[in-house]
Parts: C-alpha cells; sequence; structure tokens
C-alpha cells in the first residue's frame, strides 16, 4: 500500500514536471492508442461477421456432403441388422460396406456371422476370397472361391478369378486348367481367353497363347491386353513387324484414353461415391422389407432416401460434373425403383443441363423411355451415340429406340 | 481296456516315442533355421543421428510423401563409404526451428560416423528428392548432384573433405521443378560424365490439389498433374554443361519419373537410360552411340506390367541375375502391383519373369521403393533387396489390408532362376517396420559382404550389418580410368572364376533416386581363384587382368594389366 502510494505520487510529480509540450505529446499517444483499439476491433468484427455470410469453399462443401452420405448410409445398414436380426442379408450388407470402406477385418466378421446363419452363400465366401486376394494370401483365397463353386458349380467368372490367383501362385497348369473349365460356362467369355493365354504365355506355350489372345481379340477387336501379349509373342516368335502391328494397336487405345474429371477432383469424386453406394444399398434394403412383406416400411425408406439425396445436392458445391453426376443417380434411384418416373425425367433433363455427357443423356433416354416419351428419348440416346461412338450398350440402345419409334 | 503292455510292445513304442521326437526335433530345427542371409539392425550403434522429415507440411503436397534416396560413396578416398542422406525442405506451410539440410555421415570404421555436413558444406536445405555422385571433372574425386523440388545442386569435391556449390556456372540447376532420380552417365563416350535429371510432375503451389479417399485426406497421385519431359545435360569438358534435351531426343517424351538407372542393356559398347515413371509406361532409351535416343519401353517390354498395365513404378535397378552376362531390370511399383522382374533375352527384348521366377514376392500388399540385384551371402548369383513403405500415412484408416510402417523385403536367388523370399528368418534387421523409401548398398565395414543403409521418411536411417553366416568367397573391384571418365562409370567388368562368369557395370546413380555400389562386388561361392577381370572401359578399350585371388579389394586402371589390391 505504501509502495504504490509512493509510486503515484512518484508519477504525480512526473507529469507535473512535463510541462505543455509533454501533456500535448501523452494527450496524442493516448489518442494513438485509442484509434489503434478502434481499429483492430473494426477489423475482427468486420471478419467474424464475414466468417459468417462468406460461402463455404468447394472442398469442404464436398466433404461435408460425403460425410453425409456416409453416416446415413451406415445408419440405414445398422437399422437393417436391428429390423432383421434374424436375417443374413444385412449381415452381409454390414459387411460389404466395411470392406468398401477398407475395414476388411470388421468386414469378415460380419460375413462370417452371415455364414453361421446360412452356409449357403457363393457370394460371400467370393467376397471373402477377394479379400484374402489382396491380401496376397491366395491360397487362402482360392480355398474361399471354391467353396463358393460347391454351392453353386454354375457362378460365373469364378474360375476366371481362381486361375488368376493360380498364375500369381505361379502354378499355370492349375491355372490353365481352370480357365478352361470357365469357358465351358461361358464360351464367349473374353477375360477367361485372356487369362488362359497368360497361362500358356508362362509356360512358353506361345502357339496357345497366340491363339487364345486371337480368340480375345475376336470376341472384342479392341481389348488393349491381349494386343499387348500379341504384341509380346510376336517378339518371342521374331516377327517384329506382326508385333509393332498389335503394340500400335494398343498405344492407339493407350493415347486415346481421356483423363476422366475424376482424377483431379478427388474430393467430387468421394461424395458421388458415397452416393452411389448408399443407393445400392437402398436397392438391396428396398428388396429386403418387401421380401419379409414390409412394403409400407420400404416406402417410408424410398422417402427418406429421396430426402437424403437433395440434402446432399444442396450440401454439394454447384460445380456441373458433381451436381450432373447427383441429379443423374436420384433419376436412376426413381428408375430402378420403378417409381416417380416424371420425377426421374426431371432429375435426369437437369443432370443433362448441369453436364452434357453421354451417360447423362443415356440416363435421360432410359427416364423419357419409361414415360414413353419415344421422340425424347430418340434424341437423348443419338447426342450419347454422337458423343460416344465405340459404347455397344449406348448403340445397342439406340437401335432398339429406333425401331421402336418408327 | 488293457492297462498292461508287453516288453516288446513297450520296446516299439519307447522307439516310436523316440522317432517322434527326432521328427518333432527336425520340424523345430526347421522352424527356426537362420536364412542364408542374416541382417543385424545396428543403426543405434552409429552415432548417426539423421532423422528424415519430408516438410510435412500439413497440406499434402505430392512432393511430400514420395520423399527421397541416399547416396553410399567415398567422398574423401579413404577406402571406406561415407553416407549422404537427403532431407526435405521446408515447404509452404512448415514451421522449422532450423531449416531442414541434407548430411554427410564420414565412416570413422568400426560402424561409427560422424557428421561432418557442416566442414564440408554440403547441407543443402532445398527439399531433396534425388542424389547421385560422380566425377564429373574428373580429378579423382567425386561430386554429389543433388535433384530437388526446386532448384538442383552440384557440390564440387574440392579433394580436401569439402565441397564448393558450383551449380550456377555449371548451368544445371534444371529450373524450378519437382525432380526425382538423376544419374550421371557418359553418354557419347567422350570421357567425361553427362547429367541425366527425371522429372516427376509439373506441381506447383498454386496447382496442388489435396485429395481424399473414403472420407479421410490423402496425397493425390501423379496422373493429377501434368507430366514434364527429362532433361539430359552435355558435359562439356570445362565444369560446364549444355541442355541437350531436345537434340538428343529425350525431351520428345514426357513421363512422371523417378528413380532411373543406366546401363548397357543391349550390350552394344554404349550406356543406355532406364527411367520408372509413376502410372505411366517405363522409358527404355536406347543409345545410338553418340548421345542421341530412341525410346524403345514398349517394343521391349518393360514399360508395363505382364497384363501391359502401366505400374506405379518407383525405383529401379540393374544385374544379371541368372549370370547370362545380360543386364536384367527390377521396377518397384505400387500397392496391389508386384515389382517386376524383366529378364533380358538379349535381343534387345525382355521378358517379364516376375511370376514364374518368384521375385515378386512380398511386394504386392504395399508400396515398394529402393532396391538392388545384390549377392548379400557371396553364393555366387545376385538376390534382391526391396525398401517397403505406404506413401499414405494413414492408409490404415482406410485400408486395413496395409500399413504406413512396413518391413522390408530380401528375396533369396536359389541359383536356379527362382526367388525366395526369406524376410522373416532373415534376423532382426528384417523386422524394422518403417516406411522406407531409398535404400543403398556396399560394404560399410569392409568384411567382404554387402550391408544395406535405408533412408525411412520421416523417421531416422536404418543401418543393416549383414551377418550372414555363408563362407562364400568374395572379390570387390574399384576402377581408375585415365583417358576414360575418372571413376569408370558405365564400364562393364566380366569376372571368370572356374565355371562361374559374373558381369557388372560401374553406375552413377540407381534404385529409388539413391546411390550405391561404385565399388563393384562379385559373390564367388566356393570358387578360390579368380581366373581373369575383363573390363571393357566406355569409350576405351579393353583390359584383362589374369589370376587374381579371392577375399580382396582390387583397383583396376586403365591401360594397365597389374592389380593393386588389398586383402
Amino acid at each position: 500500500m505504501r509502495m504504490s502510494e509512493e509510486s503515484g505520487q512518484q508519477k504525480s510529480r512526473n507529469t507535473n514536471s512535463l510541462g505543455w509540450s509533454g501533456k500535448l505529446a501523452a494527450k496524442r499517444t493516448r489518442w494513438f492508442f485509442l484509434s489503434v483499439i478502434i481499429i483492430v476491433g473494426a477489423i475482427s468484427g468486420f471478419l467474424w461477421v464475414k466468417s459468417f455470410s462468406s460461402p463455404k469453399s468447394d472442398l469442404i462443401q464436398k466433404q461435408e456432403a460425403a460425410a453425409f452420405l456416409r453416416e446415413e448410409e451406415t445408419k440405414l445398414a445398422e437399422q437393417l441388422i436391428k429390423d432383421f436380426p434374424n436375417s443374413e442379408v444385412p449381415l452381409v450388407l454390414m459387411g460389404g460396406l466395411q470392406a468398401k470402406r477398407g475395414n476388411s477385418s470388421e468386414g469378415m466378421i460380419f460375413w462370417e456371422k452371415a455364414l453361421r446363419l446360412n452356409p449357403n452363400l457363393p457370394n460371400v465366401y467370393c467376397k471373402m476370397a477377394e479379400i484374402a486376394s489382396g491380401r496376397e494370401e491366395f491360397e487362402k483365397a482360392i480355398e474361399l472361391w471354391k467353396k463358393a463353386l460347391q454351392i453353386n458349380p454354375k457362378m460365373r467368372g469364378v474360375r476366371n478369378d481362381i486361375a488368376r490367383a493360380f498364375i500369381w501362385l505361379g502354378k499355370y497348369n492349375q491355372a490353365v486348367a481352370e480357365a478352361e473349365e470357365e469357358i465351358k460356362i461361358s464360351p464367349r467369355s473374353a477375360i477367361s481367353y485372356y487369362l488362359l493365354g497368360q497361362g500358356y504365355l508362362q509356360l512358353k506355350e506361345y502357339d496357345k497363347a497366340k491363339f487364345c489372345y486371337e480368340k480375345v481379340i475376336e470376341l472384342e477387336p479392341n481389348h488393349p491386353n491381349a494386343h499387348y501379349g500379341l504384341a509380346g509373342i510376336y517378339m518371342r516368335l521374331k516377327q517384329p513387324d506382326k508385333a509393332r502391328e498389335h503394340m500400335d494397336v494398343y498405344k492407339e487405345w493407350k493415347d486415346g484414353r481421356v483423363k476422366s474429371v475424376w482424377n483431379v477432383d478427388k474430393a467430387g469424386y468421394d461424395v458421388v461415391g458415397s452416393q452411389k453406394s448408399l443407393g445400392t444399398l437402398l436397392m438391396d434394403a428396398d428388396r429386403l422389407y418387401r421380401t419379409m412383406g414390409k412394403g409400407e416400411k420400404a416406402e417410408e425408406l424410398l422417402k427418406h432416401t429421396e430426402k437424403i439425396f437433395k440434402k446432399a445436392i444442396s450440401l454439394a458445391p454447384a460445380q456441373p460434373h458433381v451436381q450432373g453426376y447427383m441429379h443423374r443417380e436420384l433419376a436412376l434411384l426413381y428408375l430402378r425403383m420403378k417409381r416417380k418416373l416424371p420425377e426421374a425425367e426431371k432429375f435426369a433433363a437437369k443432370a443433362v443441363e448441369f453436364e452434357a455427357t453421354a451417360a447423362n443423356y443415356y440416363v435421360l433416354c432410359r427416364a423419357s423411355e419409361m414415360n414413353g416419351d419415344l421422340a425424347n428419348a430418340r434424341t437423348a440416346i443419338e447426342k450419347a451415340v454422337e458423343l460416344e461412338p465405340e459404347n455397344m450398350m449406348y448403340r445397342q440402345t439406340y437401335e432398339l429406340i429406333k425401331s421402336r419409334s418408327r | 481296456m488293457r492297462f498292461f503292455i508287453s516288453g516288446r510292445e513297450y520296446g516299439l513304442c519307447f522307439r516310436y516315442k523316440i522317432a517322434t521326437l527326432l521328427v518333432l526335433l527336425c520340424v523345430l530345427c526347421r522352424g527356426q533355421a537362420a536364412s542364408p542371409i542374416f541382417f543385424h539392425d545396428v543403426t543405434k550403434e552409429t552415432g548417426i543421428a539423421f532423422k528424415h522429415t519430408d516438410g510435412s507440411s500439413g497440406q499434402r503436397y505430392i512432393v511430400e510423401n514420395v520423399s527421397a534416396g541416399l547416396a553410399l560413396f567415398d567422398y574423401d578416398n579413404d577406402g571406406d563409404i561415407d553416407i549422404y542422406f537427403l532431407n526435405g525442405g521446408a515447404l509452404k506451410g512448415t514451421k522449422f526451428k532450423e531449416p531442414p539440410k541434407n548430411a554427410l555421415y564420414r565412416n570413422d570404421g568400426n560402424w561409427r560416423f560422424t557428421d561432418v555436413t557442416k566442414e564440408g558444406g554440403v547441407g543443402d536445405t532445398g527439399h531433396g528428392l534425388a542424389v547421385a555422385a560422380g566425377d564429373y571433372d574428373n580429378d579423382g574425386d567425386l561430386d554429389i548432384y543433388i535433384s530437388n523440388f526446386g532448384l538442383n545442386v552440384l557440390y564440387r569435391n574440392n579433394g580436401d573433405g569439402t565441397f564448393t556449390d558450383v551449380t550456377k556456372e555449371a548451368g544445371v540447376d534444371n529450373g524450378f521443378q519437382a525432380g526425382a532420380g538423376t544419374c550421371f552417365l557418359d553418354m557419347d563416350k567422350d570421357g567425361d560424365l553427362d547429367l541425366y535429371v527425371s522429372n516427376y510432375v509439373e506441381f506447383t503451389y498454386e496447382n496442388h490439389v489435396q485429395g481424399r479417399v473414403r472420407g479421410f485426406p490423402n496425397y493425390v497421385g501423379p496422373t493429377t498433374y501434368s507430366f514434364p519431359p527429362d532433361s539430359l545435360y552435355c558435359n562439356n569438358g570445362d565444369g560446364t554443361f549444355t541442355d541437350v534435351s531436345g537434340v538428343s531426343g529425350i525431351s520428345e517424351h514426357r513421363g512422371s519419373g523417378m528413380g532411373m538407372v543406366c546401363g548397357d542393356y543391349d550390350n552394344d559398347g554404349d550406356t543406355d537410360i532406364f527411367v520408372a515413371n509413376d502410372i505411366a509406361e517405363n522409358f527404355l532409351f536406347q543409345n545410338d552411340g553418340t548421345g542421341k535416343f530412341e525410346q524403345v519401353g514398349l517394343m521391349a517390354g518393360v514399360a508395363c506390367d505382364l497384363n501391359g498395365k502401366e505400374m506405379g513404378s518407383m525405383g529401379v535397378d540393374c544385374g544379371d541375375y541368372d549370370n547370362d552376362g545380360l543386364l536384367d531390370f527390377y521396377v518397384t511399383s505400387f500397392q496391389e502391383q508386384s515389382a517386376s522382374l524383366y529378364k533380358n533375352l538379349g535381343d534387345g527384348f525382355f521378358e517379364d519373369v516376375t511370376l514364374v521366377t518368384g521375385a515378386g514376392a512380398g511386394t504386392i500388399n504395399n508400396v515398394t521403393w529402393g532396391n538392388g540385384f545384390v549377392d548379400f551371402d557371396n553364393d555366387g548369383d545376385r538376390d534382391i533387396f526391396v525398401a517397403v513403405g505406404h506413401l499414405q500415412d494413414n492408409v490404415e484408416s482406410w485400408d486395413d489390408r496395409t500399413t504406413y510402417h512396413a518391413p522390408n523385403v530380401i528375396l533369396m536367388n536359389t541359383g536356379d532362376g527362382k526367388f525366395v523370399n526369406v524376410s522373416q528368418e532373415s534376423g532382426d534387421g528384417m523386422k524394422v517396420k518403417l516406411s522406407s523409401r531409398g535404400a543403398g548398398f556396399d560394404d560399410m565395414d569392409n568384411d567382404g559382404d554387402i550391408d544395406v543403409v535405408i533412408l525411412n521418411s520421416r523417421r531416422e536411417p536404418t543401418i543393416l550389418r549383414n551377418d550372414s553366416p555363408s563362407s562364400g568367397h568374395w572379390i570387390q573391384v574399384c576402377l581408375r580410368g585415365t583417358k576414360t571418365n575418372r571413376g569408370g562409370v558405365g564400364a562393364r567388368v566380366k569376372v571368370t572364376s572356374g565355371k562361374l562368369v559374373l558381369i557388372d557395370e560401374v553406375h552413377s546413380g540407381r534404385g529409388y533416386q539413391g546411390h550405391h555400389g561404385m565399388r563393384l562386388h562379385f559373390g564367388l561361392g566356393k570358387n578360390e581363384k579368380v581366373d581373369s577381370i575383363e573390363v571393357r572401359w566406355i569409350g576405351g578399350g579393353v583390359d584383362v587382368f589374369k589370376d587374381i585371388g579371392v577375399d580382396k579389394f582390387l583397383t583396376l586402371t586403365e591401360g594397365g594389366s597389374k592389380v593393386k589390391g588389398e586383402g
């Protein structure tokens, strides 16, 4: 107390000793500090207000939209497990969801639970085999695929997977045998002939490998890998001109590849991928509810998903490729469920408005067709073919629509 | 139920028990059987305090996670191999009290190293990605070239333990680019070393893209950006270089270059160039002997994998794995792709023999980087070492099949053209789990076998001492050019020892953006004598050295026939 009194007196003495010029200087300093405080305060206030009013960046919007969709997908999968505790179907779906998100160990647990409820699930064995194969556990993968075949020996494509795994293991004779078996049930499978060719190539049976690659090209004339394989064989057979011929086809395909917009926009891809995934789960859930006689619940679910899709669309940024894709997916949802078809056409048209891609035109064609508007369907599919003339599905659809609209 | 057994039955039972025990013992012994290759982790004993940073800005710039290589070379000509570690730089957004810098460690013998970066003047603070050592001025000591994100650096060795930054006068800063692999080579056989720089992607802070996978932030791949052409500099012989990327035919091709190696794959006496491109076809530049190149990767069969798929190629080494006198290539790659072994067929073509040889074992589930064809067990054939580690630091969050930190892989050559993954049985050194990038292979303790030094992203390095039980003989050869380049870069060495015929070349820059092995090592197995060593100097003649003992370090001088060596 004493100390402060003394210092106060000292201060007063110092002020008195300043005189007029000193007082003026002190006054200016006070004003200066006051002005600084006011300016800093004003800037901070401006920034604070701006933080509420400024739009979110595209990246943040995409992150929020994707996170929202993923959360909804998880909720739906969990709901299914609750609603159908004695069914293996929700467990299979949840396993798939976990595996898709990179939690393959979790996925395996759900699939194993599903198999305990119903051991006759060949698709589940196939999914488990894919995980094992991805972990470089090829023997285990083969065992799982073979279990799937025990349940359903006519399953297409499984022997191709087994052949591929045998190739990784360096067991080429087994690979060849599996591919040959697959060809018996899928005689027009280009991939089976390709794998057969790869097996023979490793066995150095070049003539047989050459025959297989040629067969692939007969089935799929622009199959790049088969052309690459043939070029390699002709090089070994000392026919460089033939090798160059096939390598040129391969190079042409390679150089003609268009860099997708999603290569750059990974965050956007995350949004549309999440939306697509939720759409697929919804389809499965719809089927399950209806099979179990819970049609009302299915309707509720559709309404709920519609809301989710629309909210995700509003959360996502206004970039044409993102919005175009999301509108198309919503249209597809209606089409696949054969409900709200006029809405489907509206959303497909909106997708085209955002981005005039072949895929968007194709969905518009299908929506128009299902609404009975063949003229519009024909115009849309013509655009799709024009944009992607190589796409066989578009061409076939075009022919079909053309014949029907005559 | 019987409670008693007869004496005969008891005897039989006893014999069965003994037999069972013996079988069990055999099984147990086999289970614990050590591999012929054994590495002991001696990192802590070395006194090396270097810790790598990748710049970790939080922005996930593409130049961070690819990290860097390292160089193993004898900078002070004292007969032992020193280490130069590259380091990341202070990228935009990073905060460091002191800017990180590269580090030079002098080998003091007995596995002790001293940090001589400051005295040496080689502490570049750029964002280091690749390094090569070569005597570009032919003064008898090795200079250092560093490829950065930013301007590159050439350090001239002053011969007294110090270096001088001569980048500007030499004209090799390469512009502000995301550099990758680099090699010195004598492309035109004129007796001095030219310089190749592979450039990664056209990345700038302004065009940076941050990716997302399943809701998690990640580093984007190279295809997000445009690919630049590589750069080739011709040595003018006066301490300067001229950019010949255009006239040489190199800049006609754009790729996402990473590791690279130079070698005479077609045995025509000149040096060709292999560039590993990340998610793009690899380049194989065939030299016409004058420094003009034709890109033949696709036709030669080394551009893609077996299916014609472009790989996420990272590092590349060349060596003769099957002792047929031809250089083969081994290329590391991204997750879900196997590293690839390309066997040289001798007619300009290669065959992808990854599957048939087993050379891809242990490489599919993660990302693979530094690699080398090295005879670790001195049995007369080259094994393969692969540095492993994912490039996404949070990969476990969205893919539980793989990990950021992972053990490295060693593939033992069985001598019949096959490889076996012996990583699990090859000592504590192979159990280290970090995110490895560059790897260098040299005899760090001059005991006749090859040790390993690994640069780990964001962590301390790993130093592995080769403690393999092998009693195989060996020879190590150092070349001295007199008319051709002083370090003998590009020279082909053929060692004949009984029925064993081995070849190798002197490389400056190899593997994943690093440098090692200028002192050539040949494992000789049980052979106790070397019948001859033939050296084909690049742009020069052929010298043959005869009747040489084993387990020696030799220096072979161009134009001479006598061997200078020590046991």
